[in-house]
């Protein structure tokens, strides 16, 4: 039977190709919640699915965007601000919608956003009467726990994170775990680009550090040029610790996977399940960028200067790299049971990192020369 | 002290600080030193254009104590214009007018042929030498050995002289500099977001950037953050090392009667024989009861390494290490 999947954040990464999933594996139509920008929702939405698309090498799948409606919405707004838009008949609602800015001065809008957001999607779904509300978390709310993760709640006042966005995200997954809807909780672990094109449409996450490694680098490089070909920084990870770096593809595949299962519900924890370790892949992007291979330690002792300050650049990204986590994915695997699974395979670690260096090297081209 | 120096001669005229205010800390090297023949309308606009970064400190009341002209309501140029870099410091150094030689200054560019930017800027150099009576001049920048390699394009005929200092003192120095301040600032910013925060509107990156660094974008620049701003003893280390390596290698380019390496730590300990040294190297000696004057002048630098802690110094000494190498037998 076809069913109306209202979804946020669908010009955002996961969201986009949560959309295209949707399109291509189900015949459900979708409406769309779209904060307008200065080109209106509409059209942001549609440029959002064509590149999408594009990049993902799903072009077809446009001819099926006629099964998309457009509703201008806002989080930060009282019914997201979309009272009288959509009228009922949604059966299910994907909150994908997210702040993952992670500075402190972001801290309200991170709680506006995520937490607040979330309250606000969860009212709206109600009100339209949805049968399930899935919510698009993140595998990191485990903050500072090592060892075998758990697809379970987590105890709010129990854990220790590492930033105002962990700590968001847990907020927002015990409103929508306190909701009466059948709730399910998608935990992403940490998305990278298509496992067939390696694109990606934001750059966050996996991204964001190579572009902070990158960045670093450019610093150095303008105090004094090749320091960081010559020397090598100390960086404190845990040489045991994954990369948990899933494909975006995959990520919606599974999810779309279970949620079309009627009664799934519940933690999934959407995560590789043979993940590359964090330190090969922080080499890799050190040989990228042609650094010196850096010197994992164990503990902050007898750092520079230098290994200081790439370390204060690192912060946010400590529970990626600090910290062995391993996700249980045992629900994930038995809600899928009787669907085609994802094909997993090794993580190709160093061509998503030089697909996302040419996509930088291309943004960085008006830099000042320093000399 | 260098500065002071020329302008006293009698026959040199000081052009001080010209290419440091010029490029903007820096930020507008590419944009001073066009590759291609420009018109006299374009190497006005290079030097009428009033440097951002500058603007920003003027604007906000922390200029570097080397910016001698402050916006007035009865100058040319107010807080809004920002002020042309030769106005800064280079004019006011030498003229109680300086708006007034700027004014001249401008008519005589527009009679200049197009011409590469180097000839461009010894055409105006030579000018101002007529005006000043004097019969040649000596440019001093601090910093200038990041442009040494233009400055050699530009000035093919020219002498070098470079002014080494201790590392370690240099670094202490350039820690309390404002102007070092700002420019290690714009670096970070400008690596961060990928573009010049300061030359685009583009702020796309602006997440990226940490929140220490977050209150010093021009549109919200946070004065008493800038000024409350530790620049460390290690980075200004580093930094001068790089300068050192990079320096010294373009240096080592030029023909050796072309380039005269002086010690800072030299006139401290021998002033009258070092002045003697300088001057005797940029041809135009000067009898001996002038160098005496100045030599009576020269006064011990400020920042002493040796007042450090032992951890500081020890970390401010491993990163002025490649440039201690670099400058052994110098």
């Amino acid at each position: 039977m076809t069913q109306t999947h209202l979804i946020t954040g669908a010009t955002g990464f996961v969201g986009a190709a949560l959309v295209l999933e949707l399109l291509e594996r189900t015949p459900h139509d979708i409406v769309a919640l779209v904060r307008p920008n200065q080109i209106g929702a509409s059209e942001r939405f549609r440029q959002a699915l064509c590149k999408a698309a594009e990049v993902y090498d799903s072009l077809d799948l446009l001819a099926e965007l006629g099964r998309c409606r457009v509703v201008a919405g806002d989080l930060f707004a009282d019914g997201c601000g979309v009272d009288g838009l959509i009228d009922g008949g949604v059966t299910q609602v994907w909150h994908a919608a997210a702040s993952l800015r992670f500075e402190n001065r972001y801290r309200d809008e991170i709680r506006a956003t995520n937490v607040e957001g979330t309250r606000r999607v969860l009212a709206l779904a109600e009100r339209l009467g949805a049968e399930s509300f899935n919510y698009v978390s993140t595998a990191y709310v485990a903050g500072r726990a090592t060892g075998s993760i758990p697809e379970s709640r987590v105890r709010v006042d129990a854990i220790e994170t590492n930033n105002h966005y962990e700590r968001s995200k847990i907020d927002a997954e015990a409103l929508v775990g306190a909701s009466p809807m059948r709730t399910r909780i998608f935990r992403p672990s940490i998305v990278v680009g298509h496992s067939r094109t390696l694109a990606a449409t934001a750059f966050s996450g996996f991204y964001g550090f190579i572009r902070q490694v990158a960045q670093f680098r450019g610093m150095v490089n303008r105090t004094q040029q090749g320091l960081l070909e010559r020397s090598p920084v100390r960086i404190q990870i845990d040489l045991h610790a994954d990369a948990n770096l899933i494909p975006v593809d995959a990520v919606v595949h599974e999810a779309v996977a279970i949620a079309e299962l009627d009664t799934s519900a519940g933690i999934f924890h959407l995560t590789h399940p043979s993940p590359p370790k964090v330190s090969t892949s922080m080499q890799t992007i050190f040989e990228l960028l042609e650094l010196h291979e850096p010197i994992f330690v164990s503990e902050r002792e007898g750092f520079t200067w230098l290994d200081e300050q790439f370390d204060k650049r690192m912060d946010f990204y400590g529970s990626y790299i600090i910290g062995d986590k391993r996700f249980e994915r045992a629900r994930t695997d038995a809600a899928q049971t009787g669907s085609e699974p994802f094909a997993y395979s090794s993580v190709p670690v160093e061509a998503l990192c030089r697909w996302y260096l040419d996509t930088l090297e291309a943004s960085r081209r008006n830099l000042p020369v320093a000399r | 002290m260098l500065s002071d120096l020329v302008r006293e001669h009698p026959r040199l005229l000081s052009v001080s600080e010209f290419f440091t205010l010029l490029t903007d800390l820096g930020g507008r090297i590419s944009a001073c030193f066009p590759d291609s023949s420009i018109s006299a309308a374009e190497f006005w606009s290079i030097l009428a254009d009033a440097p951002p970064k500058l603007a920003t400190m003027l604007r906000h009341e922390v200029a570097m104590p080397e910016v001698l002209v402050r916006p007035s309501p009865s100058s040319r140029f107010g807080v809004e214009s920002g002020v042309p870099a030769i106005l800064q410091t280079t004019l006011p150094y030498l003229s109680d007018q300086p708006e007034a030689v700027y004014a001249e200054l401008e008519r005589f560019v527009a009679t200049l042929p197009s011409a590469a930017v180097g000839e461009h800027y010894q055409q105006i150099f030579t000018w101002l030498t007529a005006l000043f009576g004097k019969h040649s001049w000596v440019e001093r920048s601090g910093g200038s050995l990041r442009i040494v390699g233009r400055l050699q394009a530009s000035f093919p005929a020219a002498k070098f002289v470079h002014l080494v200092r201790d590392g370690r003192n240099c670094a202490i120095s350039m820690s309390q500099h404002l102007g070092f301040r700002m420019a290690l600032i714009a670096m970070q910013l400008t690596e961060i977001l990928g573009v010049d925060p300061w030359e685009s509107a583009d702020r796309s990156g602006e997440g990226d950037l940490p929140d220490e660094l977050f209150g010093f974008l021009p549109e919200h620049f946070d004065r008493q953050a800038f000024l409350d701003y530790t620049t460390p003893l290690p980075l200004c280390g580093h930094y001068w090392s790089g300068e050192m390596l990079a320096g010294l290698r373009e240096l080592s380019t030029l023909a050796p009667e072309r380039v005269l390496t002086l010690h800072y730590e030299d006139f401290e300990h021998s002033p009258h024989a070092t002045i003697a040294r300088l001057f005797e190297f940029i041809g135009d000696r000067v009898d001996d009861e002038w160098i005496d004057r100045m030599a009576a002048r020269v006064r011990p630098a400020r920042s002493r390494w040796t007042e450090l802690d032992p951890r500081d110094l020890r970390a401010l000494t491993d990163a002025c290490e490649p440039g201690f190498a670099a400058l052994a037998g110098c």
